[in-house]
């Protein structure tokens, strides 16, 4: 960037100061001629002492071109100057000035009072003058309008600034070669009056910066503004100190440009000092360097994260060259091998392998060589201490910076996983074993006692029997005894020997209707209803579920014959059976108005052999909700009920609408 | 009858007497020498053609099923009346059974009031209704 900044220095400095020369020349004359004016007004007016016809103004005596108009804009004077730029007199006056200087407004301004002799001035710039030769010049006017007895008079001042902007055009240019060249690598170059707060830019600046050239208002703060708030401080501070030392400026900051958008910037500029050392000017260039510093912070932040992921991941990896000498090592790998990070950069993965594992190896290898990638595989390693572990290994051939091939691995540890799938898969053996045994040791018993019990129960009634007559009465009793307790262990066999047979392999599962299901379970129960008067009500949309028909049967004779046979003495059973349909499921409820169950049997309830009455108030083994349970339980449903003491329970179930097929 | 289990017996025997029957029952002890006595085999060379014969099926040596195939596979003795008379109540064993031709299946009633009724039941009906056959056909 300095050629371009001695060109600046070379060139434009030149220009800008003989242009600002200029420019405070010219200012100095426009005042003089308005005071002139003013003079030549009150001379005027006094002169003649009455009102004339038309006024004449002393326009003669300037430097400058002036000339007098009437309200309508006609040219009443005109001074030599104002000839030589414009026409001669006889061809000018009576004209209207419009036609030599078309967009000069000479309204009557409403400040202007209406006085005689009060005097108004204005300025108008970017004007074109007209001149009889069809010479088109720049200009600008001074209008000084004064106020008459009857109307008002208007001195126009022409100030011709052809020269001014000739300068400010090869300003433009110097600026403009230069953009020129910069174009398309995001540059933008701007120059900063310091005296006098005026801020050139070139157009790539407004490019950069997002904002519309008419409404930038070349100043320092115009500037200021854009920059990013977290970024201004710093970025003010370092013009302030390019200033004070008369340093070169170079700094990054963010601004947020017209649409919002955030660019980083990189400005360099160069402070430039007039004849007497101070600082006047700074010239230099914005670069946008948006896409360097995104780019450049994402690769910086994805390589922390893979950092942090390589350092904390709970599986290992390592990074070999391709005769397999470790390179890199996280602390998961680290962990489970004995080695430090030191130590392992000095072996390859040779030193870790068994040697039995030799031609899986190679296997390996060559799949890396051929496919770029390797395993999953399972092999062993050698701990430092030894010891050889499982461990499962995955990995890739990635080429580094400088085109060297690398292995990147991921070793899972498998010592802990295979113990504990041992362990799991011992356990699950055993327990299925268990749970045969216990299938198998259920069914056997009961059958197996049932034969001895058979025989007990045949010889104690061959004994009432034939030997009645002959033994005392408490004999009797005791046999009698001994055979009513036979026969409950018979029941207790019987529903042992039911339970163990409802398992989910010996289920048929069909389509089942719970109408049809339930008009079954009544006819069981009619003789139980009718003994109890119960009242049983049955909603007619019963539902059909995917179920073992038999099983279902069971659960709901199970169910009503205990909602009849809990009742209170002296009231009438009466059950309600309702149903809800939910997504997968349908809930079965089956309420009764007997005597309840408190909340604290709930677990108990369903276990088998649980008994809540003596026998001699409610007949049962407890064997019936155990059944239930488990019939509901491998049509993978739930049971589970809700109660008041004396006034009744509610067992609802839940029947899967379809059964999965395994 | 075929019946192994020694405490069976006996009270078979006392119900058989209930109905004065004992003296005509011989009792056979496995599957092997009941194929011997309806075959006429080794030591029971001598005996009377049973006129019915009360099956049970959980035998040594030669089980109940094995025993009813084999004398109704064979030509002299498939007329033979078989009444399968054990403590399963197993469909299998009952569809076995009578697929393999027995005559009736019963399940052993489970104490000795119902154990005599039944008796009765069969007196009646193989030795009062039915017409048996002939004993040299």
């Amino acid at each position: 960037m300095l050629w371009f900044i001695a060109i600046m220095r070379a060139e434009g400095n030149n220009i800008l100061e003989l242009e600002r020369s200029i420019e405070t020349y010219k200012q100095r004359i426009v005042e003089l001629e308005t005071k002139i004016n003013e003079y030549e007004s009150k001379l005027s007016s006094t002169k003649d002492g009455g009102p004339p016809a038309q006024k004449i103004y002393q326009i003669e005596y300037t430097s400058n071109p002036k000339a007098v108009i009437s309200v309508t804009g006609e040219i009443l004077q005109a001074n030599n100057r104002f000839q030589s730029l414009i026409g001669p007199i006889n061809q000018i006056i009576g004209k209207p000035i419009d036609s030599f200087i078309p967009n000069l407004s000479y309204q009557r301004p409403k400040t202007l009072s209406q006085e005689p002799e009060s005097i108004k001035f204005q300025k108008q710039t970017g004007l074109t003058a007209r001149t009889i030769d069809k010479v088109h010049l720049p200009i600008e006017a001074s209008l000084a309008f004064i106020s008459t007895t009857t109307d008002y008079d208007i001195v126009i001042t022409l100030i011709d600034i052809s020269d001014r902007i000739k300068i400010e055009k090869s300003l433009r240019q110097t600026i403009e070669r230069l953009d020129l060249s910069l174009s398309g690598g995001n540059i933008g170059v701007w120059d900063w009056d310091v005296t006098n707060n005026v801020l050139i830019w070139d157009d790539s600046m407004y490019d950069l910066y997002g904002i519309d050239k008419a409404k930038f208002n070349q100043a320092y703060d115009a500037w200021a503004v854009t920059i990013h708030p977290d970024d201004s401080e710093a970025a003010e501070t370092a013009v302030q100190t390019a200033l004070d030392g008369g340093r070169a400026f170079n700094h990054e900051f963010r601004i947020i440009t017209g649409s919002g958008k955030v660019k980083h910037i990189h400005a360099k500029a160069n402070v430039l000092l007039d004849e007497a050392g101070n600082t006047s000017r700074m010239v230099g260039v914005n670069h946008d360097i948006t896409k360097e510093n995104v780019t450049s912070y994402r690769l910086l932040n994805s390589e922390r994260q893979l950092k942090a992921f390589f350092d904390l991941a709970p599986i290992g990896l390592a990074r070999n060259d391709m005769e397999g000498k470790f390179i890199e090592t996280n602390s998961e790998f680290e962990r489970f091998t004995g080695y430090t990070t030191d130590e392992l950069n000095e072996l390859s993965y040779w030193h870790l392998t068994p040697q039995k594992y030799d031609n899986q190896e190679k296997i390996q290898l060559e799949s890396l060589q051929t496919k770029g990638k390797y395993g999953p595989y399972k092999k062993e390693y050698i701990h430092k201490d030894g010891y050889r572990f499982p461990v499962l290994l995955h990995g890739t051939v990635i080429q580094d910076m400088n085109g060297i091939d690398n292995i990147w691995s991921t070793v899972l540890d498998l010592s802990e996983i295979d113990n504990t799938n041992k362990k799991l898969s011992r356990s699950l053996e055993q327990l299925t074993n268990s749970n045969d045994e216990l299938k198998r040791f259920a069914y056997v018993a009961s059958h197996d006692l049932q034969e001895p019990l058979r025989v007990i129960m045949s010889y104690l009634q061959l004994v009432q029997m034939n030997a009645k007559d002959h033994i005392d009465e408490k004999s009797n009793e005791y046999i009698k005894r001994a055979y009513e307790a036979s026969k409950r262990m018979r029941t207790l066999i019987t529903d042992l020997l039911s339970f163990s047979r409802v398992d989910q392999k010996q289920l048929a599962y069909t389509e089942v209707n719970l109408s049809d299901v339930i008009d079954t379970v009544l006819d069981d129960l009619s003789l139980t209803i009718k003994q109890n008067k119960a009242e049983i009500n049955v909603p007619s949309d019963l539902p059909s579920v995917q179920a073992d028909v038999g099983q279902v049967q069971r659960v709901f004779l199970n169910l009503l014959s205990n909602a009849i046979k809990f009742q209170k003495p002296s009231v009438t059973p009466k059950v309600d059976i309702s149903f809800v349909e939910h997504t997968d499921e349908y809930h079965i409820a089956i309420k009764d108005n007997g005597i309840g169950i408190d909340k604290k049997f709930q677990k108990r309830i369903f276990q088998i052999f649980q008994r809540l009455h003596t026998s001699d108030d409610y007949s049962g083994t407890g064997i019936g909700l155990a059944i239930v349970q488990k019939i509901v339980n491998i049509h993978n449903g739930k049971i589970w009920f809700e109660s008041k003491i004396g006034s009744g329970s509610t067992f609802t179930f839940s029947l899967p609408k379809n059964q999965m097929n395994e | 009858m075929v019946e192994d289990n020694h405490d069976d017996i006996i009270i078979m025997k006392d119900v058989l007497t209930k109905h004065e029957m004992a003296d005509s029952v011989a009792v056979v002890r496995n599957g092997e020498e009941a194929i011997n006595y309806v075959f006429k085999k080794k030591e029971f060379v001598n005996v009377i053609t049973p006129d019915l014969i009360l099956l049970d099926l959980n035998l040594p040596r030669r089980n109940g099923i094995e025993v009813l195939q084999d004398i109704k596979g064979h030509a002299d003795f498939c007329h033979l009346p078989i009444i399968v008379l054990t403590t399963s109540s197993s469909p299998e064993d009952i569809a076995s059974c009578y697929k393999a031709q027995a005559n009736a299946f019963i399940t052993k009633p489970a104490d000795a009031i119902s154990l005599y009724n039944t008796i009765g039941d069969i007196k009646s009906f193989w030795f009062r209704t039915a017409q048996l056959p002939a004993k040299h056909v």
